[in-house]
């Protein structure tokens, strides 16, 4: 009951930070310069900012905007990673000389390197994040779960059910996907989330925006850090939610490994 | 009739692992498979099956089925074989189990695909062989993952799931080896009592299994056939020395006393 607990807590913050912003009351794009730099009050639940407008309900909306691109990236990167990376771990070892290399040149690529150049090509917006996020996770992951299927095929249960009659894909999406699933790829997304939120907000502090008029952590804590001498509270909040929701990830790729080993 | 024609198999750098096996099993027929570890005899059954690590490979020879090649066979034709045609009993059954299925569905889906029956009698029969093989409590059974059943009774299970598939031949490698005294003879009756006519090829290293099932007997050493008699013949006049030893600490777990005096095997 503990462990559900455990489990459930991280799953329920992100879900707030995810869907929060429904609870918003005011439009987080509205200025209202004759309230600007108000004190916390109860319209005003984190007070305003220097242009007057709800810093709670831009907080509010930059999770959204935040945490969706990660559920999305990391469910592209889930679905994709496995498929290719399964695919992989159980063909022939000549091939997989060749894609090993590949993967491994493609990998020593960081991820900023992909956001420059896409952002570069497209310009600052969500879809370019998106793109670029996933890029560089995606190669990660197929070489995680390729390692993981290698390993998994070797083992002597996969060896009892082909010798039961078990054709290729019942091996690998009934008996290999669910036992690396567990042992392996929930961790991993789970910190890659995390890593992804450090990301955006990282990158659209320093300037690789998502794109002009988007509310999200990192442009707020841009704009915060110019009246950190006045005002350091403002600096607080998205700082404060890019913490909670980072650490709920790590927390629940930890205790979902945990609940793991627990049953087997 | 399953026939094993000189059949080699090579290993990492070339390394031979079984020369030129010859020996061939009818349905019905008890073959015993004896001899030291790391003789070949696990390889020469995964062979059989088709089913040797990826760094090995059959270099000569033909595995014959009923007039059929195996070795000639698509992967898809030999899978199809498979649990139907050619069972397998694994050695170590602590690792022969996927640890994220319950037991229960494990054997109602592997009745319900490869024999293609509905779901209900699927389970009907994995109750019915996992009573067959003394796992009377079969609710509990069934309802657990496998690292919460002991080592001997997932050897049953093992034995329950291929009994309810009923293949022809049967390859069993070492299936009495974790089980006390009563369950493994529990499990040498149902082996003997073999009502599809299974043709079996019985691999282990506890003798009083062997008098108890086979009628021939053949021991392994370094990857080759040295010796093939009847159960009679072998335990009076062993000739290989690992054969030997072998049925001399055999007499002495009985206390058989005549046996030893006739070797005059230096200790």
């Amino acid at each position: 009951m503990k462990n559900k607990i455990n489990i459930i807590l991280p799953a329920a913050v992100i879900l707030f930070c995810l869907f929060g912003f429904l609870l918003a009351a005011h439009n987080p794009k509205e200025t209202n310069i004759m309230n600007k730099f108000m004190e916390p009050a109860l319209q005003y639940p984190f007070g305003t900012d220097e242009l007057g407008r709800c810093v709670f309900s831009r907080v509010l909306w930059g999770g959204w905007v935040t945490i969706g691109i990660v559920l999305a990236g990391s469910a592209i990167v889930a679905v994709f990673g496995s498929i290719i990376g399964l695919l992989l771990g159980q063909s022939s070892s000549v091939k997989n000389l060749v894609m090993d290399s590949l993967l491994n040149a493609v990998t020593a690529i960081p991820p900023i390197a992909y956001l420059i150049i896409f952002i570069g090509i497209w310009g600052n917006s969500i879809p370019t994040m998106l793109v670029a996020l996933t890029a560089s996770l995606i190669l990660r992951m197929i070489k995680l779960v390729k390692t993981l299927t290698e390993v998994e095929m070797e083992k002597a249960y996969i060896m009892c059910a082909v010798s039961c009659g078990a054709g290729r894909a019942r091996v690998l999406f009934v008996h290999i996907l669910p036992n690396i699933i567990k042992g392996g790829i929930i961790h991993f997304l789970c910190l890659s989330c995390a890593e992804m939120i450090m990301a955006i907000s990282g990158f659209s502090f320093i300037g690789l925006s998502l794109g002009d008029d988007v509310i999200d952590w990192g442009t707020m804590l841009a704009s915060a850090r110019n009246m950190i001498g006045m005002r350091p509270m403002l600096l607080f909040y998205p700082i404060f939610f890019i913490f909670l929701s980072t650490v709920s990830f790590n927390l629940l790729g930890k205790q979902l490994e945990k609940g793991e080993t627990a049953n087997a | 009739m399953l026939e094993i024609k000189k059949l080699s198999v090579e290993g990492k750098n070339n390394k031979k692992l079984l020369k030129k096996i010859d020996f061939s099993v009818r349905p019905g027929e008890y073959i015993g498979l004896t001899g030291s570890s790391g003789a070949g005899k696990t390889t020469l059954i995964k062979a059989i099956m088709g089913i040797l690590d990826y760094n090995c490979r059959i270099v000569n020879g033909s595995i014959m089925l009923d007039g059929t090649a195996l070795t000639d066979l698509s992967a898809k034709e030999r899978r199809e074989l498979c649990g139907i045609t050619m069972g397998f009993i694994p050695q170590n059954p602590m690792t022969a189990f996927d640890r994220h299925k319950k037991i229960g569905k494990l054997m109602e889906e592997t009745y319900r695909i490869r024999l293609g029956i509905p779901r209900r009698e699927a389970d009907e029969l994995a109750a019915e062989t996992l009573r067959a093989v003394n796992l009377t409590d079969v609710s509990r059974v069934k309802a657990s993952y496998p690292g919460q059943l002991s080592g001997g009774m997932l050897q049953r299970v093992t034995v329950a799931i291929l009994w309810g598939l009923k293949p022809r031949y049967i390859l069993a490698d070492e299936p009495t080896s974790a089980l006390d005294e009563k369950n493994r003879d529990i499990l040498l009756e149902l082996l003997k009592e073999n009502p599809e006519k299974a043709g079996i090829v019985f691999l282990s290293h506890d003798a009083k299994a062997l008098k108890m099932l086979c009628k021939q007997i053949m021991v392994m050493e370094n990857g080759a056939l040295v010796e093939r008699q009847t159960v009679e013949e072998l335990f009076r006049h062993p000739v290989n020395e690992w054969t030997k030893k072998f049925i001399i600490s055999a007499n002495m777990e009985e206390g058989g006393e005549w046996i030893w005096k006739e070797l005059k095997y230096p200790m």
